[in-house]
């Protein structure tokens, strides 16, 4: 079966939110928006490259669709992460979207969401990549649908925004590898026991 | 993972083995001091004090002085304790100046927010176990923003991650 690799940017203090741009994500006040810059360094981007090879398909929340959707719908063919992201399958998940034609390969799951993932799944191709989407990401945890985590953890602590994983929720994981960055950041690939 | 950092003894122990022994020892026998808020006092001191007498570890733990910053306890401490009096971060500026090993604090909480703000910690250690624990309170609670410079970063066999990070002061 395909796996769902759950890719994200942490702080040290396990928040997510908001890692690209100030203006990115401001829910519950949040001001430190764009806080992965200082620490960005190329082998972030070859670690990514590396990874979504791996993927045909990104599953997507609503947000984290249109903030990749803008950045990279107008960008034309020939830059290496816009051609990765713009060719991608993308599958997002919304009950208000009502179509999903702002960015190109998309498809909007609306309905009876865990078990259209789970239909996902089951289909021939290669994994499927999750980043950002913390609603999703929350769901997906808590009906076992993870089977990777991915998590660049940069070296700073942010004190408040949205986690990565829910509240009350319990899981053992299983470390597969780890990758220091020259800037400080740490990859910690984990595998979670694929209960499904 | 979900940097929860409260009962830790409910979890730690299914990763413990020989490497991290040896860490923690390396770790505790580098210092010659420890400081920690009176939640980490009243725990510890009746956790090691009990275990006198059965190994290095915890006679190190139990003979080391420690300094513990309250506002509600009244001295004399046990446990080779004294009660930081007056400015609590004017006197571990002090006991930083005096000639020695490392410092060591145990744990974080509002002790550690205080020596943030002056500025007074030179290096964190998180270890990050592969584990998400849900409910508790996390690590780094009510600090704000710090850019950290990581300093090292390795790995035990059972999964754990051993992050050390310094601080960017301002």
């Amino acid at each position: 079966m395909r796996k769902i690799i759950v890719s994200e940017f942490v702080s040290l203090d396990g928040v997510m939110q908001a890692p690209g741009g100030v203006d990115e994500d401001t829910e519950g006040g949040f001001a430190h928006g764009g806080w992965t810059g200082p620490f960005w360094h190329d082998d972030i981007g070859a670690n990514f490259v590396q990874e979504v090879s791996h993927a045909d398909t990104f599953l997507l929340g609503r947000k984290t669709w249109r903030t990749h959707g803008e950045a990279f719908e107008p960008m034309p063919a020939g830059d290496p992460f816009g051609d990765i992201m713009n060719n991608m399958h993308k599958v997002v998940v919304s009950t208000t979207l009502k179509s999903a034609d702002a960015w190109r390969n998309s498809t909007l799951i609306s309905q009876n969401v865990l078990d259209e993932i789970r239909r996902l799944k089951e289909q021939p191709g290669k994994d499927i990549y999750v980043d950002g989407s913390s609603v999703l990401v929350h769901a997906l945890a808590q009906a076992d649908l993870v089977d990777e985590y991915s998590l660049l953890v940069f070296p700073l602590v942010l004190g408040s925004g949205k986690k990565v994983f829910p509240d009350d929720f319990r899981t053992d994981l299983k470390l597969i590898e780890t990758k220091t960055f020259p800037s400080g950041v740490v990859l910690l690939r984990y595998e979670t026991a694929g209960k499904e | 993972m979900d940097a929860v950092i409260e009962d830790p003894q409910n979890w730690v122990f299914d990763y413990a083995n020989d490497e991290f022994f040896n860490y923690a020892r390396e770790q505790l026998f580098a210092a010659d001091a420890l400081i920690m808020g009176r939640l980490t006092y009243e725990g510890f001191a009746e956790a090691w004090s009990s275990q006198a007498g059965s190994n290095e570890f915890a006679d190190r733990m139990n003979s080391l002085p420690k300094h513990v910053a309250s506002r509600t306890l009244n001295g004399p401490l046990k446990w080779n304790a004294t009660l930081i009096e007056g400015d609590v971060a004017k006197e571990i500026a002090a006991l930083k100046e005096l000639p020695g090993q490392n410092i060591l604090q145990y744990g974080s909480g509002e002790l550690t927010r205080t020596l943030l703000q002056h500025e007074l910690i030179d290096e964190f250690r998180v270890l990050v176990y592969p584990v998400a624990v849900g409910a508790g309170g996390h690590l780094f609670e009510n600090i704000e923003k710090i850019p950290m410079k990581l300093l090292e970063a390795k790995t035990f066999s059972t999964g754990v991650a051993a992050l050390h990070y310094e601080p960017v002061k301002k």
